[in-house]
């Protein structure tokens, strides 16, 4: 009442218009209001919005849209009647901006465009629960089935490097015995996002020529939960305390293969079955508003002994191999103001391992200290920079005892390598982005400052597609086995350009991506593990070049998700004792894999299916020639698994299967010969094949809150 | 007579506000057409309003509350179009700028569970593990804080009812919370007619499920 009697004695203003993007599609639902004031309205279908005022004076006009950056105008009201057709500029922060992705696949629970989830990973069949097996299914991995490690793009595995959150890990994998793949040493369950890089990637990370996989951890621990696990391999417990504004994690896993390996048909003459066991303590403390401290401690110990065929001796050599790891890793983040964040880290990495072949032996001891820092600046919506600085010091120590050739060393070096970065974030609109940086490196032991320039772009072409371009320098010091005989080297070099193209429709991922790849300065040697300094020398070269392509629908079929990665490769490289460029013995030149998910939800069971199928594999033949143009069959495997969750005794509890080649394709890796020519001058080959046809993981996890 | 009482708390109430009669009664307006939407379009332009009051007021919790409210609402509507995010990341906003004006509020701590349960709609998979424990604190809070609020009975009963028997759900487990929801519910008398009172109709239609079924 009272306000309809004061607007009967006031002059009145009003103003009407459209509301528009800047492609002139009109915007419905906009807000359109005085500053400071409830008067307002909101625009309809076309746009248009008409609104009437008592307010007279200076005033000011603000027009707010979801997705779209704030319109501010000051309007002089007096009695007016004014007419404004407003252009609203899509937020860079909106969802549907332009980012930087050339080179990319992210995998978190947070961000909104993402390709792959950490469930995901624990759920793809061929991977076994393993984050290296489940990456393996993205296009720019090749399938290197005896080792279980990541090749990208044409570079052997020590080119990849494992980051988790932010800080280098030495020793991602477990250790090896001959021909038995590898697996990662960490859980899956540990990450919330991952970062699996083909190239082209941040200055921040520094030390991998091909490819970084950036793992990054939970925050704090959601509850109070003790989780058990049963495999048919081992078991595990842990348990988890949240307190307000902190939680600690605690677990305790054992491993045994002695039972499984009694069951399954194989072709491994085990002595002593792997057995292993680990612990490991994740804690967090929230700080401030929005600051974290996050530290992570693992330790284990492995140990297994085989009989391994030695093909010059033709007798089998018994290989004891004792692993003891530890690391450490502890970070920190948080947002100083508004406008200043801080990241800082420290790891320390110990891992000891022996290997006793016959009366003969090689003791490895490295230990890794690393020290990060850095700052960003937010300096406007659409630029922010970030700089800092790391020291990473190894210290290796190698003691090689070789009885039947009477060679015995005590090798020893140490390294520190001191790094800056700076690298700045533009954001042009919601239409282009852009990432600029560099990174200046300086080693110790090779006395060598190495500058590594970097930069992306994306340009979004339409709502749905952008194209992108990625543009890098990397850099890597030498390989441990080669840095203990000569210090004198210099760092390996890699040249990447990438071109991208993407389409993102809701549930639908079409990505397409060309590489060429240039690398300079890979070690050379004369014979492997040659003690002379001389026989090392960096004149090995190579070229990598390639499409990778990645389809992933979660849309088509109700309660289902697959994805289709293909990766073509050319590649050849000089390098190691080659005696021309060749394709390495690790590459195919094409790799195929299939990822089918389906939801059953009447059986609370999630199944999957993968099929992976990657063409013949190069392999050294001293019958033949011509140097490595022998290829090995196509290799196929059909993967499939099952979890299925229900309740017992009350708790929630999965069970899970995994088959790994069901129907039993016969895989051969490669081939080793006999290192003398039999009676009729040829060399005997011997096939290199999985170490039984199939494999089977039967597990349990229940979950006591 | 449970009537009588609230037109009589709302006749004090409305003298209590009467300095600050201009928000009292846009809000009144706000909430009062918020109760008998009709369309998406609606939904919009009542938020739209709250937005301005909020804005306009800077130390009133409750227009912001409202906000995120509708948000979330929204949220909950865009479901199967990949946007969800962008309403309840808005929401959310809207929800710690209102716990900033008010500590301890057992409507604030519903809306935040409610939010939590619209971010797993997103992707129950991946989200369920993270958010589910999220919002049954939450919503666990708003009830230490005020034990005579049905909302937060009604959300965490809603979220069983919905919930497959293998992952703790089903009747057995959602049906007692409905009915403790409604007993709330029909005791419950808003401070005024601008606070929060939503959720007794479809609490009912619950129960009356929960009857049926049994």
């Amino acid at each position: 009442m009272l306000f309809l009697f004061l607007t009967g004695i006031k002059a009145q203003s009003f103003i009407s218009g459209t509301v528009t993007n800047r492609k002139g599609e009109p915007l419905t639902g906009a807000n359109i209001y005085f500053k400071n004031t409830y008067e307002g309205c909101t625009s309809g279908k076309e746009g248009q919005f008409m609104l009437k005022t008592n307010l007279s004076g200076s005033r000011i006009l603000i027009i707010s849209f979801m997705g779209y950056t704030n319109f501010e105008k000051e309007l002089i009201l007096n009695n007016s009647k004014l007419d404004l057709d407003i252009i609203l500029k899509e937020s860079s922060n909106s969802i549907n901006a332009a980012v930087i992705n050339a080179g990319f696949f992210e995998a978190s629970d947070k961000k909104k465009s993402v390709l792959l989830k950490p469930l995901d990973i624990v759920t793809t069949a061929s991977a076994e629960g393993d984050i290296y097996g489940a990456v393996n299914t993205l296009p720019g991995t090749q399938t290197v089935g005896e080792t279980g490690r990541l090749f990208v793009r044409g570079g052997a595995s020590y080119e990849t490097k494992t980051f988790m959150d932010g800080m280098l890990v030495q020793t991602p994998y477990t250790s090896r015995m001959p021909d038995i793949p590898v697996r990662g040493r960490f859980s899956p369950f540990l990450f919330n996002g991952m970062v699996f890089s083909t190239g082209g990637y941040s200055a921040e990370y520094g030390q991998a020529l091909s490819s970084a996989l950036i793992l990054n951890t939970n925050a704090l621990a959601e509850e109070d939960v003790t989780s058990i696990s049963l495999l048919s391999v081992g078991c595990g417990v842990s348990h988890t305390k949240r307190w307000d504004n902190s939680s600690i994690t605690g677990s305790l896993d054992y491993t045994n293969l002695t039972p499984y390996f009694k069951i399954l048909k194989h072709n491994l003459n085990w002595e002593k079955e792997p057995e292993s066991i680990g612990g490991t303590v994740v804690f967090r403390q929230k700080v401030r508003e929005e600051g974290i401290i996050r530290v992570f401690s693992s330790v284990s110990h492995s140990h297994s002994s085989l009989y391994y065929p030695n093909y010059s001796s033709n007798t089998n050599d018994l290989i004891q191999l004792l692993n003891n790891n530890y690391y450490l890793n502890t970070t920190y983040n948080d947002m100083l103001n508004d406008k200043w964040m801080v990241k800082g880290g420290v790891t320390y990495n110990y891992d000891r391992e022996n290997m006793d072949i016959d009366n003969s032996y090689i003791k490895d001891n490295i230990r890794a200290f690393q020290a990060k820092l850095s700052l960003i600046n937010y300096l406007t919506e659409s630029l922010s920079v970030k700089f800092g600085g790391e020291i990473l010091s190894k210290k290796f120590n190698q003691i090689y005892n070789m009885v039947q050739d009477s060679i015995g060393y005590d090798l020893n070096f140490n390294n520190s390598i001191s790094s800056v970065f700076i690298e700045s974030d533009l954001k042009g609109g919601s239409k282009v982005a852009a990432r600029i940086g560099g990174r200046i490196e300086h080693s110790s032991l090779l006395n060598e400052n190495t500058l590594a320039p970097r930069l992306s772009i994306a340009y979004k072409t339409t709502k749905r597609s952008q194209v992108s371009f990625a543009y890098g320098i990397f850099y890597q010091t030498p390989q441990d086995d080669y840095l203990k005989f000569n210090n004198k080297l210099r760092s390996e070099k890699a040249n990447h350009y990438i071109m991208n193209f993407q389409y993102q429709q809701e549930n639908r991922t079409f990505r397409i991506e060309a590489y060429y790849k240039d690398y300079e300065k890979l070690v050379k040697y004369d014979y492997l593990n040659s003690p002379e300094t001389d026989s090392y020398n960096n004149g090995g070269h190579g070229m990598a070049r390639g499409i990778d392509i990645f389809w992933r629908d979660k849309k088509t079929f109700k309660n289902s998700d697959y994805w289709i990665s293909y990766s073509f490769i050319d590649t050849k490289r000089n390098y190691e004792n080659y005696e021309e460029p060749a394709t390495p013995t690790f590459v195919s030149t094409h790799n195929l894999s299939a990822v089918f998910k389906y939801w059953i939800s009447k059986l609370n069971t999630q199944v999957c299916i993968t099929y992976k199928y990657a063409s013949g594999r190069p392999y050294y033949n001293p019958n033949n020639d011509n140097f490595l143009s022998d290829r090995t069959k196509p290799y196929q495997n059909l993967s499939i698994n099952g979890s299925y969750i229900t309740q017992l005794f009350g708790k929630f509890t999965i069970i899970h299967f995994s088959v790994n080649n069901l129907p039993g394709f016969n895989n051969v890796f490669g081939y080793t010969y006999s290192s003398e020519p039999g009676t009729d001058n040829i060399f005997e080959a011997h096939p290199i094949e999985p170490y039984a046809k199939r494999t089977f993981v039967l597990a349990m996890f229940i979950s006591i809150k | 007579m449970k009537k009588i009482v609230v037109n009589t708390i709302i006749f004090l109430s409305l003298s209590i506000y009467g300095q600050d009669s201009l928000y009292y009664n846009s809000m009144k307006d706000a909430v009062d057409s918020m109760n008998n939407i009709k369309s998406l379009e609606d939904f919009n332009n009542i938020a739209n309003i709250f937005q301005r009051i909020a804005k306009a007021e800077k130390d009133k919790w409750l227009p912001y509350y409202y906000t995120g409210y509708i948000y979330v609402i929204l949220g909950f509507k865009q479901q199967g179009s990949g946007n969800i995010d962008e309403y309840l990341d808005i929401a959310q906003e809207n929800i710690d700028m209102a716990m900033e004006l008010i500590q301890d509020e057992s409507e604030l701590y519903t809306l935040q569970g409610l939010l939590y349960q619209a971010r797993i709609m997103a992707d129950p998979q991946t989200r369920g593990q993270i958010y589910s424990p999220k919002a049954a604190q939450s919503l666990e809070k708003a009830i230490e804080l005020n034990e005579n609020n049905p909302r937060p009975y009604y959300l965490l009963g809603t979220n069983l009812f919905y919930t497959p028997e293998a992952y703790g759900g089903g009747l057995d487990a959602a049906c007692p919370l409905l009915r403790t929801a409604k007993e709330k519910y029909e005791n419950f008398i808003p401070a005024d007619s601008i606070s929060p009172n939503w959720g007794e109709d479809y609490n009912l239609q619950l129960v009356e499920k929960c009857q049926n079924l049994y």
